[in-house]
């Protein structure tokens, strides 16, 4: 399999979103690189491997109107007249592949960061700003896992890094202007609805593969609140874990998993008013766990 | 004494000399003393206080709800009428939610009958019951 341009196509880096194992190529190849450069956190270093997935990226004008089509494996995904359009469209199948092709991980709808070694699981529900808190906390010296789903490895209890870039919404473009990415003109039209930030871009080396579950903390954002940690029942946790989970129904041994990772944690609630704050509350309270010298304090901070 | 009684009644008729069975379907596990049950039949979570985890935890397929009360109350030197009182609401509860063997789910239960699964007269919920709702990741964007 190549790799950078092929004549006129480009093909990104082999690259791995837990169980989906793809390759991206383009016909146009500012479009590969762009995809290359947001796709840099699943790099693959497998080699070996040999069965990758194929997405295609085509360009054709037609009646004097460029359209770009995209397919995976062979089978037409759409057909648009916007390469955001397209672009929105390969990763929101990403996302549904690497949960289809990585059910022997219990995974959850949530952010995961790390400090010191420690995992930090994010759980929530659409809205709930996973994606701002994650930019924050990266931004503010934690490894990345993911912004959307963390798999739990069924052996081990640790999260699994699924390393897309983090898809930063308008309403969180204020609060994180430093990580606008700074695209050519031609590629501006990517971010006209997301940004598509990865971790290294926002700090180089932030991503993280794997690490054990210390803390579960579910974050809630309440425009104007006030920013506070409280403690939340480990029995609540593993429900929330379970409500968050794409595939807990069915999964063996489901609930004795989350018992045990939620036993080896702390868990909390977190309501989240400014994004600073927040990110300086979560780091205090991993990096005090973390100093022998410090104290662990179980109650609210603020 | 009472003649014990393994047939289950209707939730609400959760007697003294019932015997309660936990429904084979439901796994659970315990945390800092408060139990979480999953019902996979219901895909239903339930979390229980720290009295309804006692509870669940001492059912054991031979102990009647008024022998359980009337070990509670002598363990915890309790008075008898409301421990007994207390753990007939749990139970009844735990019946209500489809917890024990031979009670169907509130989901069951509504399939086939339009009655609501709890009253105005239900006991003072044991458990807070939540949906691990399977999820479906968002529909595509446009296009």
């Amino acid at each position: 399999m190549f790799e950078g341009d092929i004549g006129t196509r480009y093909a990104t880096r082999r690259l791995r979103a837990l169980g989906h194992r793809f390759v991206v190529e383009a016909d146009d190849p500012e479009l590969g690189r762009y995809l290359d450069d947001v796709l840099c956190g699943l790099a693959d270093d497998e080699p070996s491997v040999t069965e990758l997935e194929r997405y295609e990226l085509t360009s054709e004008e037609r009646s004097e109107v460029l359209r770009h089509t995209l397919r995976w494996e062979g089978h037409h995904l759409v057909t648009t007249a916007h390469a955001s359009i397209a672009v929105d469209r390969l990763l929101w199948h990403l996302n549904r592949q690497t949960v289809a092709r990585s059910q022997q991980h219990l995974l959850i709808h949530a952010a995961g960061v790390v400090r010191h070694g420690r995992g930090v699981v994010l759980p929530a529900a659409q809205e709930a700003g996973k994606t701002t808190l994650a930019a924050g906390l990266v931004r503010h010296g934690f490894g990345y896992l993911s912004d959307e789903t963390v798999a739990i490895d069924a052996r081990s209890g640790a999260a699994l890094a699924y390393a897309k870039p983090l898809s930063i919404d308008p309403g969180s473009w204020a609060v994180l202007a430093d990580l606008r990415p700074a695209l050519a003109r031609p590629l501006q039209e990517l971010q006209r609805e997301q940004w598509q930030v990865p971790a290294d871009a926002i700090r180089a080396g932030s991503v993280v593969d794997r690490a054990p579950i210390r803390y579960v903390i579910a974050p809630r954002y309440v425009a104007g609140a006030r920013t506070a940690l409280s403690p939340l029942p480990r029995a609540q946790a593993v429900r929330v874990l379970a409500e968050q989970a794409f595939n807990f129904r069915g999964f063996p041994a489901g609930l004795q998993l989350l018992a045990t990772v939620a036993g080896r944690a702390d868990c909390y609630q977190l309501t989240v008013g400014s994004l600073t704050h927040a990110c300086e509350l979560v780091d205090q309270l991993v990096t005090d766990a973390a100093d022998p010298e410090e104290p662990r304090a179980g109650g609210e901070r603020s | 004494m009472t003649p014990r009684r393994n047939t289950p009644p209707a939730h609400h008729e959760v007697d003294a000399a019932f015997v309660p069975r936990r429904s084979p379907g439901i796994e659970w596990a315990e945390l800092d003393g408060q139990a979480v049950l999953y019902d996979g039949s219901a895909n239903a979570m339930h979390v229980l206080n720290a009295t309804a985890t006692l509870v669940w935890a001492c059912l054991d397929d031979r102990t009647s709800v008024g022998e359980l009360a009337a070990d509670l109350s002598e363990a915890f030197q309790a008075d008898g009428a409301t421990v007994r009182e207390d753990v007939m609401a749990t139970v009844r509860r735990f019946a209500a939610d489809g917890l024990l063997a031979g009670f169907e789910s509130p989901d069951e239960a509504r399939a086939g009958d339009d009655t609501p699964a709890s009253g105005p007269d239900a006991p003072t919920p044991a458990s807070e019951p939540g949906a691990p709702t399977p999820r479906v990741l968002a529909p595509p964007p446009d296009g």
